[in-house]
């Protein structure tokens, strides 16, 4: 049977890209560079989804943003705020949380 | 060598709209794909730029991610938007009936000149003119309430309650008989007599000289009519107990009704100042049209609900 997972992996992605964001962002990177450090880790992401998602972090006062010139052409730092490592680790908790209930579930489907 | 990062970048801007920080996101746009270039160390030629662009989205997708959270009418909101509508709808339109009615000519909305209604079948074409503008209008307020900061909590009358009586008027099938029997006996008389109404039992169908004889026929045509749409909607609601039944039932009386309220007064009285008379029985059929009008929101409502089932 097909699974109709049309929308699913985006939504899913969100959440935790979110979290893998706030925890590279311990120290200053630009858009790209996190792009390339997720792709090492065997996590590809699509920077048009990356982009939008920093912006709704810097809204919310997670992460704080400037511009530096480098090579003559400008770039766009990130780095998380003390408001973003308290988001952080509410972050990990449920996400912890989550997965201990995942696992159990599947314990219980694999009996 | 730049013209088609700034193409790609202008079409996205075209669809990011008037957004306050749309320069800052293309920016940051112009930017990673300078990094992606200089990064890959890449020749920044033709082909391999509209291929950095093509992997950065379509520039309508690209646009729509920084748009998720920017809405013309808030979520939250838009359930109202029908209600509304359909609360204005009715109060809109009944003006329109009481205004065809009556004769008087007036206006509760702005913009709205078409409020002179002369004849039935404009009355007909108003309903999705006055669903239109009043839609609209709705629209209109719902957008300014969601670009106002803050909640506002907005009225929602219970009116899923109100439209929601349906049934299924099931008759025995005896009643449907019997009004055939009637039915038969009343169309012989019609066919042989030109009508079905005795105005002097003495004198068969002798017409009162302050009445046109043709509104003889018309009441017999009235009457042979109730009688065979109610016998159709018994015999087909007991084999297939349908709501469209129910609702053909009802766009059946509203027609013909809005056909009756249209007669010319003097088809019915040979002497003008009788055609006084008519008023208060306009009225009357005026609120019975409501009472089907009311009667078909709610089987059109069921309708659409067992749809979404």
């Amino acid at each position: 049977m097909e699974v109709r997972n049309h929308g699913v992996e985006p939504e899913m992605n969100r959440g935790f890209l979110q979290i893998l964001v706030l925890l590279v962002l311990e120290k200053s990177m630009y858009g790209y560079q996190m792009i390339k450090s997720f792709l090492d880790l065997g996590y590809p992401v699509e920077e048009n989804t990356l982009y939008p998602l920093l912006r709704r972090l810097e809204k919310n006062g997670w992460i704080k943003s400037h511009w530096e010139i480098e090579k003559e052409r400008p770039k766009k730092y990130y780095i998380i705020t003390d408001d973003g490592k308290l988001a952080r680790s509410s972050f990990l908790d449920i996400w912890k949380r989550q997965q201990k209930i995942i696992e159990f579930l599947i314990m219980e489907v694999e009996k | 060598m730049n013209n088609p990062i700034k193409e790609y970048l202008e079409e996205i801007s075209h669809y990011l709209g008037e957004k306050k920080d749309s320069e800052e996101i293309l920016q940051e746009i112009e930017a990673h794909i300078h990094d992606k270039l200089q990064a890959e160390g890449i020749e920044p030629d033709e082909k391999n730029i509209a291929r950095v662009l093509r992997e950065y989205g379509k520039p309508r997708e690209v646009a729509e991610r920084y748009l998720e959270d920017s809405h013309i009418i808030r979520p939250s909101y838009r359930r109202f938007l029908f209600q509304y509508t359909w609360i204005i709808f009715f109060i809109h339109y009944g003006l329109k009936v009481i205004s065809y009615i009556s004769g008087i000519s007036f206006s509760i909305l702005p913009f709205d000149f078409s409020i002179n209604i002369n004849s039935w079948s404009q009355l007909i074409t108003h309903i999705p003119m006055t669903w239109i503008y009043d839609f609209g209008l709705v629209a209109l307020v719902l957008y300014f309430i969601t670009q106002e900061p803050g909640d506002k909590r907005l009225l929602w009358p219970n009116l899923g309650k109100f439209f929601s009586h349906t049934k299924i008027k099931k008759r025995k099938i005896w009643i449907g008989w019997f009004l055939l029997f009637i039915f038969i006996i009343l169309f012989a008389v019609f066919l042989r007599q030109g009508s079905i109404v005795f105005y002097n039992p003495a004198e068969l169908i002798k017409p009162d000289p302050m009445q046109r004889p043709d509104i003889y026929r018309v009441l017999s045509i009235i009457v042979l009519f109730i009688l065979a749409v109610e016998t159709i909607t018994i015999f087909l609601q007991s084999r297939f107990s349908s709501i469209w039944i129910t609702l053909g039932n009802n766009l059946l009386y509203l027609t013909a009704g809005l056909l009756l309220i249209n007669m010319p007064a003097d088809m019915i009285f040979t002497d003008s100042s009788l055609h006084g008379i008519l008023n208060p029985m306009s009225w009357l059929l005026g609120i019975i049209l409501l009472f089907i009008v009311y009667d078909i929101i709610c089987n059109i409502k069921a309708i659409l609900a067992k749809k979404a089932e």
